[in-house]
Parts: C-alpha cells; structure tokens; sequence
C-alpha cells in the first residue's frame, strides 16, 4: 500500500501541504521523499507542520465526547440558542504554534498542547432578550437603586442619555457609564441565569466527583444558592472542570456575565481557578499603591477591540483540554470577523485573497490610529450587545480619515464572501493523503 | 483568545525604587497582609453595606510574573455581609489582572483564615500560579 500525494486547492498556506504524520506512512512514499528532502528550513517547517497535524488528529479523536459533555450541560437551555462546537484544525494549529515557537513558549509536544489550549473549543450561543419599550425603560429608571439608594434628578437624566445614546462628553460618558453597568445588571442575569446556574453546578459536581468538595461542605459554606443544591442532589449534572475564566469587555462595554456571577462562580470554584479581568474595571481601586506616570500609560495603552465574550479555559472528562465562549448570538456574529484585523496586527494570517485590500489598510495604521480604529470597533459590539440586552442601540459610523475598505459592514461583505468562496473550493474536497493500492 | 498587545512591555518602562527602599518579596507579603487583616476588621461590619477595598504593592521578584500583587475584599453580592477574599496579580502590560478566590465568607471566618500559621505559604504559591498563569497571556 502506498499514498497519493495531493495538495489541497483551498488551503491557502501551500507549504502546509507538508502536514504529515511521519509515523502513519510508515510503507514509504516518494512524493513524501520529495516533500522532506533537502533544505533545513523546509525540514523545520515540516516539523511544524507534523506537530500541528498530530495535535490535529488527536483532538478530532477526543472531540465527540467533548461535543456531547458541553451539550448534556447547556443543550436543554431554554435560552440557549445553539451551541456549536469544533476541534481546532491543523492549519489553525500550525498558525499558533508558529506564533508560540517565536514568542519561545513551545518546547516539546506536551508545551505545544498546553499552548494551543483551546484545541476542542465549544460556544453556547444565548438568546436576545425581547426590545424594551420606552416605558419599560422609564419604570426601570424610577425603580432603579444604586447601592441601595434611589437616584438622584441628575444621575436619572444622565443615564437617560447615556441610555438613548444621546451625544456627550468622554467626561461625562464616563460617570455615566458605572451606573449603566449596575442599571442593565439584571438585564445581563436575566439572559444568562441558566447558563451560569448550569455551569456552577457542574463545576460543583466535578469537585465533589474529586473528592474536593460534599454537598454538606456547599450547605455549610454557603457555596451554591439552595435550588441549586436541589439540583445537585439530584446527581443529574455533568461534571466540568473549570481552569481559567476570562470575562472579556470593552472599556465601556458590558460584560457576558455580571460581577455578581463570576462572584457565585469562583466561590463554588474555589482557589483552583483563575480569573482574568481588566483591574480598571472592577469597581474599585485593585492596585491602589501602584500608580504608573502617563508616558508609561501611554506606552501600555490598551488595544483592546472591546472583545467580549465570557470565556473558561476546561478540562472535558475525557481529559481533553477545551475552551467554552460563552456569548449572544449578534456579538458572535460581529466576533467572527472582528478578529480579522486584531490576528493581522498579531501576525496571525489565515486570510484569503479576498482580504487583500482589507490587509494593506491595516497594515499602514499607525499605533495611534489603530487605537482609534479599535475604539469604533468596540463601539460596534457595544451596538450589537445593546441589541441582545433589548436596549436602544444606535449603529457607529466608521470615523473620517479611515478608508471605507476598513468599516464594519464592509468586513461583514468580505467575511460572507470569503465563507461562500471556501465552502465553494471545498466542494470535491479531496485530503491531503490517499492510500492507494 | 486573549486581546491585549503586550509587544509593548520593555523592563526599562519598570520603575526602579532606591535599593535601600527595596523590601524583600516576603516583607513586602506579610506588610500586606498584616494591613489586610486590621482593615477587614475595622471595614467590614456586622451587619450591612461596606466597600470593597485592596491593598497591594510593587512586585520586585524577578521571579514572579507580575507588576504588582494585591489582596482584596469584595462584598458577597449573592450573600449579604459576607465577603471574598481575593488575591491579584497585575500583568506588566497593565492591562489585564490575574486573580484567584483565597476564601469566602463572613469577616471572622476571612480573618481566622487568615490567622492560620501556613496563611503567607499559601499565598505565596497563589502569587505563583498567577505569575504562571500570566506569562501565558
């Protein structure tokens, strides 16, 4: 038996036609020889690529018992929407690792796994929340209470602005956004209860399953609302270990889960987790001692896209190692091509010719204009966050002095029209590698 | 997926504090726990609302993944009175905080934790983890 030699006509790397697994082709091939002969950089990239193939093939082998545990725990949600799942593929595999062997991070096999991380990735689409009328709005204003107090003529009127997105000023978008934050936390709890419930009830499962936690350590600890622990005695929960949460925002975007859900989920987590968050954004001075001088803020200014998404870094019980995103299904719609000048900037390139003009214009943003192009771009998933949440939300305009090739709804055209081109090459598809007879 | 730039962070940016201000890593851990532990008792009441508060310091260990270490409390949003004692470390880039649960609770249940003999220990392989869990960002 020996192997054909083909070259994917997707692919859009052609040197990834080196993705082989050295100890499956052990009967030999001359095409192969050919392929891994000679020159030592072409040796280094087939490594690579060998690396990235193997990973490839043993997360496909993990990926339905992953796919079927995250749809046991989130699949019967009423306000889930779809839950989508997929094992990383090589071509996404090499990209990282490249990535991981210039920043020095991978040095065996076991170092490239842990760097890939989120190699069988799973998101749990929730659904929107119905639009609120104007009077709904205005009874929840009057209702409203911050810190338990009402508030007062000013506050309500600024954070009826900042509702109705009506201009101001960064000054005043600032105070009013804190209290934007508390006013749509129930808005926020409301779309993702059973989610979070679900969740920290798995999570509390899998503790006990390791003999970290009891139940009558839960009761007595306070660790799980009493519901929840009805729940859990009824042993109906898949368990899920929980190694890192990130709940990631904007500077004046919302977060997936509010901070009194990530509160619920580290305390049933306890110490085994860790969360990653923006120290801005806590509500209080985390590092109060610590200041940084303004040129050294300025250095470090942030460049966030105002990505959002509620993100845990698991283990699946079969031992696989996953990622779960959590998000409404607007957002992830926007996430999907967002991302694209974020992993160019990142030197991250999987992109096809389609993105070319898209490409250029980003490349020659300077830093500063890059930040301000990323500011546009977290205004647009505040918009489309405002959208899931019921709220009013007004579309941004791309700034002036940027070329329309970079504006939102022209990034949404090229990524639809890339997804069809794909879909339309894949068609016939043919592997890499065919045994022959 | 992480989305902050770290091509940025250069050591030259770390301010350096005159060697004989320097305190070692261990000093600098017990001063803050020490001031953790007397503003908890004094803060957070026995009955209703307090703020959530935090002390830190500038971390100088060459070791550790970090600019800077704190420890905080923050109020219990699902239980009333009760609270989270929460250990952070701040990436260099500034950007982004590690953080992890120590323990939860009421005031005296946070300070008899605290009180423990291996407490420092503890937090010291915490601050580890974080550094580690940092230099994957």
């Amino acid at each position: 038996m020996g192997y054909q030699f083909l070259i994917k006509k997707f692919m859009q790397k052609p040197e990834l036609g080196l993705n082989v697994n050295f100890s499956r082709l052990t009967s030999g091939s001359k095409d192969m020889e050919i392929a891994f002969a000679s020159k030592d950089a072409a040796l280094k990239k087939a490594d690579l690529g060998t690396t990235a193939y193997q990973i490839g093939e043993d997360l496909k082998a993990g990926f339905s018992d992953a796919r079927l545990q995250v749809d046991n725990i989130f699949g019967n949600l009423s306000s889930v929407k779809e839950i989508t799942n997929r094992p990383k593929g090589a071509l996404s595999i090499y990209t990282k690792l490249e990535r991981g062997i210039k920043e020095k991070k991978i040095s065996s096999y076991e170092t490239a796994v842990e760097y890939i991380g989120d190699g069988i990735g799973s998101r749990v689409i929730t659904k929107s929340l119905p639009q609120l009328s104007s009077s709904e709005i205005k009874s929840l204003i009057e209702n409203f209470k911050l810190n338990g107090e009402s508030l007062t003529k000013e506050q309500k009127i600024l954070l009826g602005k900042y509702i109705y997105n009506h201009p101001m000023s960064t000054e005043e978008a600032d105070r009013a956004f804190p209290i934007f934050e508390k006013f749509v936390q129930p808005l926020i709890e409301k779309r993702s209860k059973e989610v979070v419930d679900d969740l920290a009830v798995s999570i509390a499962a899998s503790r006990i399953k390791k003999g970290e936690l009891s139940i009558e350590q839960i009761k007595a600890q306070k660790l799980l609302a009493e519901d929840l622990i009805k729940r859990l005695e009824e042993n109906k929960f898949e368990p899920l270990e929980v190694l890192k949460i990130n709940n990631y925002r904007g500077g004046h975007g919302l977060p997936e889960f509010s901070s009194r859900q990530i509160q619920a989920l580290r305390k049933i987590c306890g110490n085994g987790v860790i969360v990653n968050s923006r120290p801005e954004l806590a509500g209080y001075s985390k590092f109060p001692n610590y200041n940084y001088s303004k040129s050294e803020a300025k250095d470090f200014a942030i460049k966030s896209s105002g990505y959002r998404t509620g993100q845990m870094n698991v283990i699946h019980s079969n031992g696989m190692r996953g990622e779960i995103q959590f998000r409404g299904a607007q957002t992830n719609y926007f996430g999907e091509y967002e991302h694209i000048a974020y992993d160019l900037r990142q030197g991250k390139n999987t992109l096809g010719p389609l993105f070319d003009d898209y490409k250029r214009e980003i490349s020659k943003l300077s830093d500063n204009k890059y930040a301000r192009y990323n500011k546009y771009l977290e205004e647009c998933y505040n918009y489309y966050n405002r959208i899931e949440l019921g709220l009013p939300a007004l579309k941004p305009k791309l700034p002036k002095g940027f070329n329309k090739v970079l504006s939102e709804e022209n990034m949404k055209k090229l990524y639809e029209a890339n997804e069809k081109r794909l879909a339309d090459l894949k068609t016939g598809f043919a592997p890499h590698f065919v045994e022959v007879a | 997926m992480i989305k902050y730039d770290i091509k940025k962070i250069n050591n030259k940016h770390i301010r350096m504090m005159p060697k004989k201000m320097e305190k070692k890593f261990s000093e600098e851990l017990k001063a803050v726990i020490s001031k953790m532990k007397d503003r908890i008792s004094r803060e957070i009441p026995d009955v209703g609302y307090f703020r959530n508060f935090a002390v830190d310091f500038e971390n100088k260990d060459k070791n550790i993944f970090a600019r800077a270490i704190s420890l905080g409390v923050e109020r219990d949003e699902n239980i009333e009175g009760n609270a989270l004692l929460i250990l952070s470390a701040l990436h260099p880039s500034m950007n982004v905080d590690a953080s992890s649960m120590l323990v939860c609770g009421s005031r005296d249940d946070i300070l008899r934790f605290m009180n423990k003999d291996n407490f420092q220990q503890k937090v010291r392989e915490e601050i580890y983890k974080l550094s580690e869990s940092l230099k994957k960002i």
